[in-house]
């Protein structure tokens, strides 16, 4: 007994890949070139509607670990790419990514709400995708392009600039109000912008329908959204 | 206390008065950047770094799937063996209670388990991982027992006694059935008579469902120990209570025990999360200070879903039997009503004021309520879930009264703005207590107006409009709702600091309703600072701040008024050294934009800023305001609504609604809005999804790795259905309306509950008119309930006219 037997290590790496969110495939065809295939299945992620598109990541064998043992249940060694800082982890297979951000990492941005799949309030994006973390098996994420909540300064990333642009939309148009789910109401948001940077009411609605908040704040959520697509079309994010 | 309304000299109640930061529409919410770039820590995000220590443990609860059975046994040897610390009733000091006055219970199940989801035990492990693993190694063997759901079923001498003195808490059930005590009677003028005289009676049942708050952020707390002093950061809306409780408990002086809703530390308090009712107390808090005591390190305790959805306070389902009476005219001359609060198996004592106290809507003569709590197996606990027992109350009340509007072929309006109760010289009738403000029949009015119900309401029964088989319909109501009971006296303190910094320093919370900014706001203004860059908050601590009172009741913003009483002391201790620099008269000084100046002589100022720095060191405001007792304080407005529902799909979807609420003055404008629309998309929920079920099943067999019958049916967010952002109205208009309330800071009265109040009545009322004017009788409208009203209206084409729309009981 004891505490966890996390090797979570600090960044080693400032500096990340750049990624043009214009060529998510290039980068795709990157990131699986860079993995580690291993013959165990493993559990799908789910994916968020993000407006016009549904994309979900469904290669169960992909990004597995090498197991260096027989037994199924052990700890692995992964690397997790975070916000544009690689981070190597030790994860159990029931690990969640959520997990490894909250209780590993510290990352505590990207919020545990229901742990079930349920509320959206874990989203995160994976290769520009949103996902809900709390049903991300932690090791499938190694590999990918994380992005959390708290990659709003990622330099040259469109991911990160759309981001930003939605926090402080979120101030102005006052997104939130406990904002105990706005941090994931803001990554599917940011998934969205990122496939759909002018979208229509009903569009943002199906964007983020995967999406509770408690307090019915969803004018402000609507509201931040559009200020925010505004200010990306004019540059002026 | 005095019985006049109170005021500081810096109140400002001029209703024309023009304010820096007051009612401003461009001050935004002080704390939102750090929560949605998730810098903000809630309870669950804490770490063993954010308290100094290098390891933390995790727990949680093995809960009874059961409604009703006694535990035979409980082995937690294996979860023992495996390392894990474990927590049974007999590991707990004898006869140890937790919880709130009436509401003590021990924290863990002692033998009887008396509904589903009762904690058993509790475990810590040192990872979250693990605590699933050692609740799996804990083995509870039960004796099931009969149970009894249904408040009316449980009234019967032959239904299970869940407790020695009988279901009626309080009281019992005598030879003949007849209540004994526990219940609340209120009688006013003459209703027998009024009702055999009146023109129309009408007779009619409605009732509610179990609510649960299901705040996106579940319950939790950190608690460790530092020697013999403990400290809990809680997700808790009253941290003196709980403080209270847990120096109770361990029977240590309550000095000796710190809880926070924060860090501490100068920032924006910590982060809550929604907290609707049922974040005052919990078990979890004085569990994880029980094991981290044994354990001797931090223990984090956040609720799962299941948990938190089945071990705490909920919104408690309450019936009612009306008989209304009427003139020809309108006049409304008798209410009698019956109801029943199915209260739980913890019988809440609130189960008491179960009438809601609905009563002070209506200018009626003759009025006769009863009501009686029930305690059954359905659910933990009936008691504070946002507008307690004013939410149900308003709902069965406002059918009864529309439906009674629609005998009389009145418009509804026009029924409420003959008989409800309104300015000039609004009383509570029964305690007969003037009113500090009332809005109507200003809000009822504007929101008329605004809404256009002259154009769209078409009479009883007949849409507004009609597309294919998409019919709209228009309802409305009123709303008039306490706001909470007169608490212990209100106390902050304002802080200044030679560099000018302005700390605020308040024993409340921030769970979404916005007093991270209202609270600063409210001390700013008071200052004459056209800006709240300089100033800091610090919230709810035990530790840094004074009891302030609960954070509920839509009173905090009310209870904030003691920072106007912390200003005038600061000035008592300041403008001295001011006024020597000034060459002017103390008594003449006053705070100005950004600067403080001699009254007689606007011109001889200084700045706020040069004004700190005269001081040495730091000086602080001490503030303390109380509630009056002997006023009514209550909550008053009107909504209207446009609902649309498709005769194919039984689909409802709210187009519109309207809705004026008197909140004496706007204080932080874009939180007050957003509460306003925010409430009403939680009033969506409660009309027409939200209700926390049990499998009805008396069939006990046991399937291993499965509840039993009896069991929980939907703990979770996939089961019990919130509203999404596809059940937001298409248009949301909500209107602030200003009716200054002497007692209030600036005028201001707070809004958090009364944002819910009423909106589901609204939406069915504007439902009902679609459907020909079927009355529904329970909430929430489930799509079946639909279906039955759309069959009804086809078999009864003249619906509108037709005065069987209701199915009396």
């Amino acid at each position: 007994m004891g505490e966890k037997d996390s090797t979570a290590k600090q960044p080693h790496s400032e500096e990340s890949e750049s990624t043009p969110l214009d060529s998510k495939m290039n980068r795709r065809t990157f990131l699986k070139a860079s993995t580690i295939s291993a013959g165990v299945i493993g559990l799908g992620g789910i994916a968020l509607s993000t407006g016009n598109s549904t994309t979900v990541v469904q290669n169960p064998t992909e990004n597995l670990p090498a197991t260096s043992n027989s037994d199924p249940f052990a700890s692995q060694t992964v690397t997790l790419n975070i916000n544009g800082k690689s981070y190597e982890v030790s994860v159990e297979p029931r690990d969640m990514l959520n997990n490894v951000l909250r209780d590993d990492l510290g990352l505590i941005g990207t919020k545990r709400p229901c742990n079930r799949g349920e509320c959206g309030g874990c989203t995160v994006l994976i290769d520009g995708v949103a996902y809900m973390s709390c049903t991300y098996p932690a090791y499938r994420a190694a590999g990918h392009s994380i992005t959390t909540v708290e990659g709003y300064n990622v330099p040259s990333s469109t991911e990160s600039q759309i981001l930003n642009a939605l926090q402080l939309a979120w101030v102005q148009e006052d997104g939130g109000q406990c904002s105990g789910c706005q941090p994931g109401q803001i990554m599917s948001a940011t998934a969205l912008l990122l496939s759909n940077p002018n979208p229509t009411l009903d569009e943002i609605k199906a964007g983020m329908s995967g999406n509770l908040c408690r307090c019915g704040n969803y004018d402000g959520i609507i509201a931040s959204i559009q200020l925010a697509a505004q200010n990306l079309q004019g540059g002026s994010a | 206390m005095s019985s006049k309304p109170q005021s500081s000299g810096l109140n400002n109640l001029d209703p024309n008065a023009k304010f820096n930061l007051v009612g401003n529409q461009a001050v935004t919410r002080r704390d939102i950047y750090a929560k949605v770039t998730g810098q903000r820590k809630y309870t669950p995000d804490i770490g063993p770094g954010d308290i100094g220590r290098s390891t933390m443990w995790y727990a949680g609860f093995l809960v009874a799937p059961h409604p009703h059975a006694r535990v035979t046994s409980i082995d937690v040897s294996a979860a023992q063996a495996a390392g894990y610390v474990t927590l049974v009733e007999s590991d707990l000091p004898v006869g140890a209670l937790f919880g709130i006055g009436a509401r003590a219970y021990p924290p863990l199940v002692s033998s009887e388990v008396l509904y589903p989801g009762q904690p058993v035990a509790a475990v810590a492990a040192p990872t979250a991982n693990e605590v699933v693993d050692a609740l799996n190694l804990i083995k509870v063997e039960y004796e099931q027992l009969p149970y009894v759901f249904d408040a009316q079923e449980a009234l019967q001498a032959s239904a299970p006694q869940l407790w020695p003195g009988g279901n009626v808490p309080g009281g019992g059930v005598g030879e003949n059935g007849a209540v004994t005590s526990g219940t609340l009677t209120l009688n006013l003028g003459d209703v027998d008579t009024a009702l055999a005289n009146a023109d129309v009676v009408y007779e009619d049942t409605f009732g509610t469902s179990i609510q649960q708050h299901f705040e996106i952020f579940p319950r939790g707390a950190v608690a460790y120990w530092s020697g013999g002093q403990l400290t809990v950061n809680a997700s808790t809306q009253f941290a003196w209570a709980v403080q209270q409780q847990l120096a109770a408990y361990f029977a240590i002086p309550a000095t000796d025990v710190r809880v926070s809703t924060s860090l501490g530390g100068y920032e924006d308090g910590g982060a809550l999360g929604n907290g609707l009712g049922n974040k005052s107390t919990g078990e979890e808090y004085v569990l994880a200070a029980v094991l981290a005591q044994k354990i001797g390190a931090p223990v984090k305790f956040v609720h799962t879903r299941l948990t938190h959805a089945r071990t705490t306070t909920n919104r408690w389902p309450l019936s009612a039997t009306f008989r209304l009476g009427a003139m020809n005219d309108g006049t409304l001359v008798a209410i009698d009503g019956i109801y029943t609060a199915n209260v739980g198996g913890r019988g809440g004592a609130q189960g008491a004021d179960a009438v809601g106290d609905f009563y002070n809507a209506y200018n009626c003569p003759n009025m006769r309520f009863y009501s009686i709590p029930v305690t059954t197996d359905a659910y933990s606990n009936g008691a504070a879930m946002r507008s307690v027992g004013e939410e149900q109350g308003h709902f069965l009340m406002e059918s009864a009264i529309d439906e009674l509007a629609h005998k009389l072929n009145m418009d509804p309006v026009q029924f409420r703005l003959k008989n409800m109760r309104q300015a000039p010289n609004p009383v509570e009738p029964f305690a007969n207590l003037p009113y500090t403000t009332i809005a109507q029949p200003q809000a009822l009015q504007e929101a008329m107006q605004a809404f256009g119900w002259s154009n769209l309401w078409k009479g009883w029964g007949v849409p507004s409009s009609v597309n294919g088989t998409k019919r709209v319909g228009v309802g409305m109501c009123i709303q008039n709702a306490s706001k909470g009971s007169p608490f212990p006296p209100s106390t902050s303190q304002v802080q200044v600091d030679p560099d000018g910094t302005v700390t605020v320093y308040i024993g409340l919370t921030d769970h979404g309703a916005g007093g991270n900014t209202t609270f600063p706001l409210i001390a700013s203004e008071a200052l004459g600072l056209t800006s709240m860059a300089n100033v800091k908050l610090i919230q709810s601590d035990t530790m840094y701040t004074t009891n302030a009172s609960v954070t509920a009741g839509s009173q905090s913003t009310h209870n904030s008024h003691s920072l106007l009483y912390a200003v005038e002391d600061l000035k008592n201790q300041w403008f001295p050294i001011v006024a020597s620099k000034l060459n002017a008269n103390a008594n003449n000084l006053a705070f100005g934009n950004d600067t403080i100046y001699d009254t007689t002589n606007p011109s001889n100022s200084i700045s706020f800023n040069d004004a700190a720095a005269l001081l040495t060191s730091s000086i602080k405001g001490f503030g303390v305001w109380q509630i009056p007792f002997n006023v009514a304080y209550r909550s008053t407005g009107a909504r209207f609504a446009q609902v649309e529902v498709d005769t194919e799909t039984a689909v409802v979807h709210v187009i519109s609604h309207t809705f004026a609420l008197g909140l004496g003055r706007t204080i932080f404008y874009k939180g007050a809005i957003h509460q306003m629309m925010g409430g009403s998309v939680m009033g969506i929920g409660s009309a027409f999804f939200e209700e926390l079920l049990n499998d009805p099943s008396q069939n006990v067999t046991v399937t291993p790795g499965f509840p039993s019958s009896g069991s929980w049916l939907n703990p979770n967010f996939h089961d019990y259905q919130i509203p999404t952002i596809y059940e937001n109205p298409d248009s949301a208009n909500v209107i602030p309306v200003e009716n200054i309330d002497p007692t209030g800071p600036f005028g201001a009265t707070g809004i958090g509950e009364n944002c819910i109040i009423a909106a589901d009545i609204s939406f069915i009322n504007a439902l009902s008119n679609a459907l020909g004017g079927y009355r529904f009788h329970k909430t929430p409208i489930r799509i079946e309930d639909v279906v039955e009203a759309i069959q009804w209206m086809n078999s009864n084409p003249n619906g509108a006219s037709s005065t069987s729309s209701s199915t009396t009981s």
